[in-house]
């Protein structure tokens, strides 16, 4: 294995990206957790960047840490949750299985990936650089992706109607 | 093609160990003496009741999933305004359709939320 | 680029998309709309329904090749459009009811159909996700749209949690197959025998048909139904049985026949056994209708299951046929059980939902308990029924795929179907009523009636003449 600096970067952000998504799951305050969860999605953007793709490591700063989370800590005052302690639950045979189920789901994907793409990627194409720029989705996604970027807006539609449905006080 | 980041890198950096540095540096130095009526909650002289976890509204919540959903038909514009003008006449044409007619299907959302009233704060 | 003319060749999907959009300028322009918009989404519908005849054996590929119009997928749409009519006329009375009568529903209802045409009609993975999306986004409001009532509340929730976590599975595979093929285009990926045969592929694969199992409500993912369907809106309820379940299997089936991947049979048929042994046995013990009918849509995806294991040409047929009569004849009963339904009194649970209500509704109610009856007749599969020809060109198919034990089991536990269907129908007509007999108001003007009929026709017009089916969507003999 080569080791330079952008090897060095990746383990350095995955260690920190399963580091704190392990954090943001076993916090007690829900405000902690959603903490963690920013310092996990910046990691993952980080790992965007290493994958030269710019744009997407640009928009999950800017959607995911800038707007879903605030939507994260809404929702965490508007349950507020008195007493977490209500909230811990027994470890069960059923937590068990689903336990050992989880890691041969982790295992089988890990083995999968390993073995089906060893030897498909040695290195990264040079457009890589290219097509992760916000100029080449630009061109792609208005001109040859058109449609499923039309549908796009009917799913954004089809969200803010249901958001207003449900959550509006005194809808008539 | 990684060293283009350096300069972002640096300001991150930067700005890392300003936050902790001036927050440490500030708990260091300064003098600390507490006593009990320091450690009470400022309530403008008033004895505080309760905790400060209130309950939020439901509103707050329908104004934050709005902006996400217009936050979200906003970065699909970003790509479009930089790539229109390195495109060719016909796709130029073309593209300001696509992106006209995505607009016109959201602006119909937005249409709708004003009229139902989703944005009042009554 | 998308052409024009490429739009002319997908009316049925625009007529439904402009109608959904409009329906919200209509909802928010005039006053006192909900009637204005529930006759605009059933022309809609009508008109819908209506192109959709143009296009049959024209089998073509357009808007940039991300939609492939074909004979099974517009046989499927057109099943949904019909089932999404039905369920468009019932909801009338059925929301006024409910005191939740606004312009909204139908817009969700519409928004939907739209998803699950793109679904089915879809030729790039891309189109499938979106379009998966648009119609869970609408289901999760649909099913919570009770926005005063506790149990439906509690079922949105369920239904989004879980269906959330499922479309994580859906994506991963999408995800893997993107990856060794370097495509989403169906067309493409199909092409490549060797990808085929690529772990990655077999593995994403599996992994998308695991997240439209979920969908479909195949054991082991069927935990959600039964407490989704009982507390959603009655109707909803047969909506998301009937719709739901046949977008999922329409968009799934091409895939799974294209793929064809032979080690995925057994699994198949295991998981049609299982399917149907848990959806017969515990709807033996259950007390309330709805949780009956939702255990019983469980063993009609074990039967649909049992079509797919087959994996063979008759299997096509079997499932469209069998889902056109599940259509008429679970949205049918849904429909009854939403119009005995109690008006809404501001109670967290529904009323009048217990199978103790049903005892004697033959004296109290002849008319629809003769209706009901029909459609248990159906559900179990006797004939002269629709439910009945679609069990057999079901199992037919498995026969035909060297596969007769499957068919055997499938025949031995739909035995076991029967007796719950004519458990509820010994309780109408031959038990003593529980209610007082006079209390029963009902009247014809009940939009759930005009429902209920078309679901009766279409049940004994399927079971009387199963040519019909085959000529009507040009199926051609194999």
């Amino acid at each position: 294995m080569k080791f330079d600096l952008e090897t060095v970067l990746f383990f350095s952000l995955a260690v920190m990206a399963i580091g704190s998504a392990i954090m943001m799951i076993t916090r007690k305050s829900p405000i902690t957790s959603a903490l963690y969860l920013i310092l996990n999605f910046f990691t993952v953007s980080g790992l965007y960047l290493l994958l030269k793709a710019q744009f997407i490591a640009i928009i999950q700063v800017l959607v995911y840490m800038g707007a879903i989370m605030v939507l994260f800590l809404f929702v965490i005052m508007l349950l507020n949750l008195q007493d977490e302690k209500i909230l811990k639950e027994k470890f069960t045979y059923r937590k068990i299985t689903a336990v050992l189920l989880s890691i041969f789901l982790f295992c089988l994907l890990s083995f999968t990936i390993y073995f089906g793409f060893s030897g498909k990627f040695t290195a990264m194409s040079d457009k890589a650089v290219e097509i992760g720029t916000a100029e080449f989705l630009g061109s792609e996604l208005f001109t040859n992706f058109s449609f499923p970027f039309e549908l796009a807006s009917f799913l954004l539609l089809a969200a803010i109607v249901g958001a207003v449905v449900l959550a509006k006080k005194k809808f008539e | 093609m990684l060293e283009s980041y350096i300069p972002i890198i640096i300001i991150l950096i930067i700005s890392v160990l300003f936050a902790v540095v001036n927050v440490n540096l500030s708990s260091l130095l300064g003098p600390s003496r507490p006593n009990k009526e320091k450690l009470s909650t400022y309530e403008s002289g008033i004895e505080p009741v309760g905790t400060a976890h209130e309950r939020f509204s439901v509103k707050f919540y329908m104004v934050a999933v709005l902006f996400i959903l217009f936050d979200i038909e906003v970065v699909f514009l970003y790509p479009w305004a930089v790539s229109f003008i390195g495109l060719d006449q016909l796709k130029m044409m073309y593209s300001f359709i696509s992106v006209s007619v995505f607009i016109i299907i959201l602006l119909v959302g937005y249409i709708y939320v004003i009229r139902k009233g989703a944005l009042n704060w009554d | 680029m998308i052409q024009i003319k490429d739009l002319l060749e997908v009316l049925p999907l625009l007529i439904i998309a402009f109608s959904a959009i409009f329906i919200l300028l209509l909802e928010v322009s005039i006053k006192k709309s909900e009637t204005v918009i529930f006759g605009f989404s059933l022309i809609a519908i009508l008109a819908a329904i209506a192109t959709s005849f143009n296009y049959f054996n024209k089998e073509m590929i357009i808007f940039n090749q991300f939609l492939r119009i074909s004979n099974a997928s517009l046989t499927f749409s057109v099943i949904i459009l019909i089932s999404m009519l039905i369920t468009v006329i019932a909801s009338k009375s059925y929301i006024e009811k409910e005191n939740v009568n606004f312009g909204e529903y139908y817009s969700m209802l519409l928004f939907a159909l739209m998803g699950m045409m793109l679904m089915i009609f879809a030729n790039d993975i891309l189109i499938i996700f979106i379009g998966l999306e648009l119609m869970s986004v609408c289901f999760y409001v649909l099913a919570g749209f009770l926005r005063l009532r506790q149990k439906s509340n509690e079922s949105a929730l369920k239904y989004f949690l879980l269906g959330a976590f499922m479309t994580g599975f859906i994506l991963y595979g999408i995800a893997l197959i993107y990856g060794i093929t370097g495509t989403t285009n169906l067309t493409l990926i199909f092409s490549d025998a060797k990808v085929l045969t690529n772990y990655v592929f077999i593995i994403g694969t599996a992994l998308l048909i695991i997240g439209f199992m979920f969908k479909i409500g195949v054991f082991p993912f069927h935990m959600w139904i039964p407490d989704v369907y009982d507390g959603a809106p009655t109707v909803v309820s047969g909506m998301l049985s009937t719709a739901g379940k046949i977008a999922a299997v329409g968009t799934i089936l091409p895939i799974i026949l294209a793929v064809n991947i032979l080690n995925f049979k057994i699994i198949f048929s295991v998981a049609a056994v299982a399917t149907m042994l848990y959806g017969n046995v515990i709807a033996l013990a259950q007390t309330n209708i709805k949780r009956l009918l939702a255990y019983s849509s469980i063993a009609s995806a074990g039967y649909i299951f049992v079509g797919v294991a087959s994996m063979n040409e008759f299997a096509l047929r079997g499932i469209a046929y069998y889902l056109i009569a599940y259509t008429f004849m679970q949205l049918g009963a849904f429909i009854i059980v939403a119009m005995l339904e109690k008006k809404d009194d501001g109670s967290r649970d529904y009323k009048n939902v217990d199978l103790d209500f049903y005892k004697g509704l033959g004296k109290r109610n002849p008319v629809i308990a003769t209706f009901m009856t029909f459609f248990l007749f159906s559900l179990a599969g006797i004939p002269p029924f629709a439910g009945f020809w679609g069990k057999y060109y079901l199992f037919f198919a498995a026969i035909k795929s060297n596969q007769i034990w499957l068919a055997v089991v499938a025949i031995l536990l739909s035995l076991i179907g029967v007796y719950y269907y004519l458990k509820i129908i010994v309780y109408m007509w031959f038990s003593e009523s529980l209610e007082p007999v006079s209390e029963e108001k009902f009247s014809f003007s009940d939009t759930g009636f005009a429902a209920t009929v078309l679901a009766v026709i279409g049940t004994i017009l399927f079971g009387v003449d199963p040519n019909l089916f085959f000529s009507l969507f040009k199926f051609v003999t194999p």
